[in-house]
C-alpha cells in the first residue's frame, strides 16, 4: 500500500476529539437533575403491558 | 368508549410464528452444516447439499429469517407498547412481513444454486438485495411513523435502539452491495481487493454491531423490565451507553482484517476502538442484570427471565472475548481459527438467541391472548437443553480453536513448522464430533419452543382472542394523531 | 441553553434518526473514505493481469461454490504464515479481485499461492474426490464441475461488466474468449485459476527484480 496522505491523520483524529466532547456532553446531559422525573417515569414504562394492569393507566394522567 | 384504539397485535404474531419456523430451519441447516464438517460425504456430491453452498442459508437463516423476523415483531409490538399507540400503516406493515418472507424464502432457495455474492452475511445476489432494501425502508417508514403518533412524549430507549438498528443496517446493506448486475444471476461489486474487503467488514462487523446487538439490545431494554417487573436499573445510563455504543462501533471493523494486506493504521484504530467498545458493552449488560436486582427470586419461577439473565451474561462474556480478540496478538493466534466460530456462536447462541427466545416466551402468551405459555415445563426444558447444547458448542469450538493456533504456529528450533496442516484437522476432528452433538440439543429445543407456542396459540387459531386496547389516558375527541403529553 | 436541543432530541423521531445516522456514518466514512481515495494510486505490479477468460470462468465457479467460507487467500505477515505458505499477501495483488476472496476461516489451507505447487491432474482427482488423495481431508467432492461445460457468451457478457467497472479489457481480449473457453469445463476453469494463484506477482526486492515475461496472463 503506498503511504497515505497524512492529512487523513487529522481528519480522523479530529472526529475522534469531537467525538469524545459529545460524549461528555451526553453524559453531563443525561444526569441532569431536571431529567429525574420523566427517566423514573420512562423506566417504568415497560411494566404497563399486564394484563391485570390495564386499569391502572391512571398514573399516565399528566 | 369513544376512541377506543387496539394494539395492532396480528402483524406481531404473524412475525412470531416465523421466527419459530426460520429458527427451526437456519438451525437446521446448522446441524446439517456442522455434520458434513465431520462426515464429509453427507453432501452425496448434490452441488446444492454440500457444505459451502449451505452454509450461508445457515447464517442467513438464524440471522436475517430467525433474527430478522423476532426484531421486527419484537419492534412493532415494543413501539406501540412504549408510545401507547396503534401501529402506524397497517397496510405497509403487512407488506413488511409478506415482503421479508418472500427476502427470506428466495435468499434460502437460490443461495444452495450458487447464485451467491459471496461477500460473507451477504450473499443474495443483486435482486434480491433490491427487495430487501424496498422492504427494509418501508420497515423504517411503518416505525418512524408510530413513533411520530406515540402518545408518551418521550420516546422510550428501546426505540432507539430498534431505531438504529433500522437507519444504520439500511445503510449498510445499501453501500456493501452496490453491484453492477451481469445477468440475473450474477452481478460484480463496483470494489475490488482491498476496498471490497474494508467495505465487506465494515458491513460485516456493524451487521452484528447493529443487527445482533442494538436491535437485540432494543429488545432487552424492553423485556427485561417487563419480565423483572422492575423499573430499568437506570435509564440515564441506557442514554449514555446508547449513544457511546453507535458512535465507537462503527470504527472498529477492522479488527477483521488484522495482519492482512490492509493499511496498518486502519488496523490499530479498529483495535483501539474494538478496546473502547468493552465500555458500553458491558454497561448494557449490566443494566440489564441490574434491573433484576431484588427480584432475583423470579428465576426459580419464570424460565423466561432465566433466559434473559443468561443472555446478558452471555452479552457481557462475548463482547469481551470480542474485544480480547481484536489485540493483535491474541488475534494472530485466533483469527483464521475454530475460536471464531466459538466466538460468533456464544454470541449468536448465547446472547441473540436466548435473548429472543427470552422475549419470544414474554411476548407470546400476550400477543396471542393466553395469560401465559402453555406449558413452563416445556420452557424449562427448551432452557435446559439450549444452555447444554451452548456450552457443548462454544467448549468444544474453544477447544478446537486454540489448537488449530497454536498447531499452526508451533515451530521446531530451527525454524521449520512442527505440524502439517492436516495435524491439525485430524486434532480437532473429536472437537467437531461434540459441537455437532451441541447443536442437536440447540435445534431440539427450538423444537419443544414450537409445540410449546403451537399450543399457546391454540385461541389464535380459533379465532377467538379479543384485541388489546390502547391505554389512553383521557378519551378526548378527535385527538388520535396529537400525543397527549404523558410524562416529561 | 444548548440544552434545550437536546432534549428536542427525544421527544422528535425524525431528529432522533438523522443524528442516529450521522453518528453511524462516522466511523465507516473515517476509515473507509481514505482507502477509497488512496485505492486510485494503487497500482497493479507488473505480474498481476485482469484474469483471463478461462481464470475468470474458474474464479467465478471458486465464487460461486464458496470455496473461501473455508479456505483464506490472505497469508498474513507473520513468520509462521509465511513459511508454511509463502510470501505474505499484498494489496496490489488483488486489485481485480471482485469480490475479494481474502476469507476468514481455513477449514483447508490458504490458497493464496496455491498456484504452481501440485499438478493439474492432482487438482482434478482432489475435486472429484478429495479422500481417494487425502484420507482424512473434510472437503467435499465437487464431481459435477467436470461435467459442465462453460458458456463463451456468458464470459465475454462477464468482461464488458468488468471493463464497465474499470478492469482494463481490451476488444481483442473479449474477442478472444470463445477460442478460450471452448470446449473447457468449468474443471478445467477451476483449476487454471488455482494454478495461477500467486503466481508471477509475489513482491520481490526490486534489486533483484526481473523482467516478467506476462504473454500468458498472470493472475492474482
Amino acid at each position: 500500500m503506498t503511504p497515505m496522505n497524512p492529512i487523513w491523520a487529522y481528519v480522523t483524529g479530529a472526529f475522534i476529539v469531537l467525538m469524545m466532547l459529545s460524549f461528555i456532553g451526553i453524559w453531563i446531559w443525561a444526569w441532569r437533575r431536571y431529567h429525574r422525573r420523566t427517566f423514573d417515569r420512562m423506566a417504568r414504562l415497560p411494566m404497563e403491558d399486564e394484563p391485570a394492569a390495564e386499569a391502572a393507566t391512571k398514573e399516565d394522567r399528566p | 368508549m369513544p376512541n377506543t384504539e387496539y394494539y395492532n397485535d396480528k402483524v406481531v404474531r404473524q412475525f412470531l410464528l416465523a421466527a419459530a419456523v426460520w429458527g427451526i430451519v437456519g438451525m437446521s441447516f446448522g446441524v446439517y452444516a456442522a455434520a458434513e464438517l465431520m462426515w464429509p460425504a453427507l453432501n452425496f456430491n448434490i452441488p446444492w447439499l454440500t457444505f459451502s453452498r449451505i452454509r450461508p442459508d445457515h447464517t442467513f437463516g438464524v440471522i436475517f429469517a430467525f433474527g430478522g423476523s423476532a426484531l421486527m415483531g419484537t419492534c412493532y409490538y415494543v413501539v406501540q407498547r412504549t408510545g401507547h399507540a396503534r401501529l402506524a400503516l397497517g397496510r405497509l406493515a403487512e407488506f413488511t412481513f409478506w415482503g421479508w418472507q418472500l427476502i427470506c424464502v428466495l435468499a434460502m432457495v437460490t443461495m444452495p444454486l450458487g447464485i451467491t455474492q459471496s461477500k460473507e452475511y451477504a450473499e443474495p445476489e443483486w435482486f434480491i438485495d433490491l427487495l430487501i432494501a424496498v422492504v427494509w425502508v418501508s420497515f423504517g417508514v411503518v416505525f418512524f411513523a408510530s413513533l411520530a403518533r406515540r402518545r408518551i412524549r418521550h420516546i422510550y430507549v428501546a426505540n432507539w435502539y430498534y431505531g438504529a438498528f433500522i437507519i444504520a443496517v439500511g445503510l449498510l446493506h445499501i453501500v456493501n452491495n452496490l453491484a453492477l448486475p451481469v445477468s440475473m444471476w450474477k452481478s460484480y461489486p463496483i470494489y475490488s481487493g482491498v476496498v471490497d474487503a474494508m467495505v465487506e467488514w465494515w458491513y460485516g462487523h456493524n451487521a452484528v454491531a447493529f443487527f445482533l446487538t442494538a436491535g437485540f439490545l432494543g429488545m432487552m431494554y424492553y423485556f427485561v423490565p417487563r419480565q423483572a417487573q422492575q423499573p430499568l436499573w437506570s435509564y440515564r445510563f441506557s442514554i449514555v451507553n446508547f449513544w457511546a455504543l453507535i458512535s465507537v462501533y462503527m470504527w472498529a471493523g477492522a479488527h477483521h482484517l488484522m495482519y492482512t494486506a490492509l493499511p496498518d493504521w486502519v488496523q490499530s484504530v479498529g483495535m483501539a476502538f474494538s478496546l473502547i467498545l468493552l465500555m458500553p458493552s458491558l454497561g448494557s449488560a449490566a443494566n440489564g442484570l441490574l434491573t433484576f436486582n431484588g427480584s432475583w427470586w423470579r428465576l426459580k419461577t419464570d424460565p423466561a427471565a432465566k433466559f434473559m439473565v443468561m443472555s446478558l451474561v452471555f452479552y457481557a462474556a462475548a463482547t469481551f472475548e470480542g474485544s480480547m480478540m481484536a489485540i493483535k496478538t491474541v488475534n494472530s493466534l485466533s483469527h483464521y481459527t475454530d475460536w471464531t466460530i466459538a466466538h460468533v456462536h456464544s454470541g449468536s447462541l448465547g446472547w441473540v438467541a436466548m435473548i429472543t427466545i427470552g422475549s419470544l416466551y414474554a411476548m407470546a402468551p400476550r400477543a396471542l391472548g393466553r395469560p401465559e405459555m402453555h406449558s413452563r415445563g416445556g420452557m424449562e426444558l427448551h432452557f435446559w437443553l439450549h444452555m447444554m447444547g451452548t456450552l457443548l458448542y462454544v467448549g468444544s469450538m474453544w477447544t478446537a480453536g486454540v489448537t488449530e493456533g497454536l498447531m499452526w504456529r508451533a515451530t521446531q528450533p530451527d525454524g521449520a513448522l512442527t505440524y502439517g496442516f492436516l495435524d491439525s484437522l485430524i486434532a480437532i476432528r473429536p472437537m467437531y464430533l461434540i459441537r455437532w452433538g451441541g447443536g442437536l440439543l440447540i435445534l431440539a429445543g427450538m423444537w419443544v419452543m414450537a409445540w410449546n407456542l403451537w399450543h399457546t396459540a391454540a385461541d389464535a387459531r380459533a379465532h377467538l382472542i379479543k384485541p388489546i386496547p390502547v391505554p389512553i389516558p383521557e378519551p378526548v375527541p378527535h385527538q388520535v394523531p396529537a400525543p397527549l403529553p404523558a410524562a416529561g | 441553553m444548548a440544552y434545550k436541543h437536546f432534549e428536542a432530541i427525544e421527544k422528535h423521531a425524525g431528529l432522533l434518526g438523522i443524528l442516529i445516522a450521522i453518528m453511524v456514518s462516522i466511523g465507516g466514512l473515517a476509515e473507509i473514505t481514505p482507502l477509497f481515495m488512496e485505492a486510485h494510486s494503487l497500482k497493479p505490479p507488473p505480474g498481476v493481469l485482469p484474469y483471463d477468460p478461462l481464470r475468470l470462468a474458474g474464479r467465478d465457479v471458486y465464487v460461486r461454490e464458496g470455496c473461501y467460507l473455508c479456505h483464506s487467500q490472505m497469508i498474513r505477515a507473520l513468520r509462521f504464515e509465511t513459511e508454511r505458505y509463502g510470501h505474505y499477501s499484498t494489496a496490489a495483488e488483488s486489485v481485480y479481485d471482485r469480490p475479494f476472496q481474502w476469507g476468514s476461516k481455513r477449514t483447508g489451507p490458504d490458497l493464496a499461492r496455491v498456484g504452481g505447487k501440485y499438478s493439474d491432474q492432482w487438482h482434478r482427482l482432489h475435486l472429484m474426490d478429495p479422500r481417494q488423495l487425502v484420507p482424512p481431508s473434510n472437503m467435499p467432492g465437487y464431481p459435477w464441475l467436470a461435467e459442465n461445460k462453460l458458456d463463451a457468451a456468458d464470459i465475454q457478457a462477464r468482461m464488458r461488466t468488468l471493463r464497465r467497472l474499470g478492469d482494463p479489457y481490451s476488444d481483442a481480449d473479449i474477442a478472444g474468449a470463445p477460442a478460450a473457453v471452448q470446449g473447457k469445463t468449468e474443471m478445467d476453469a477451476l483449476i487454471a485459476y488455482l494454478q495461477g494463484l500467486g503466481i508471477r506477482n509475489e513482491p520481490v526486492p526490486k534489486s533483484t527484480a526481473t523482467p516478467m515475461a506476462t504473454s500468458q496472463g498472470g493472475a492474482p
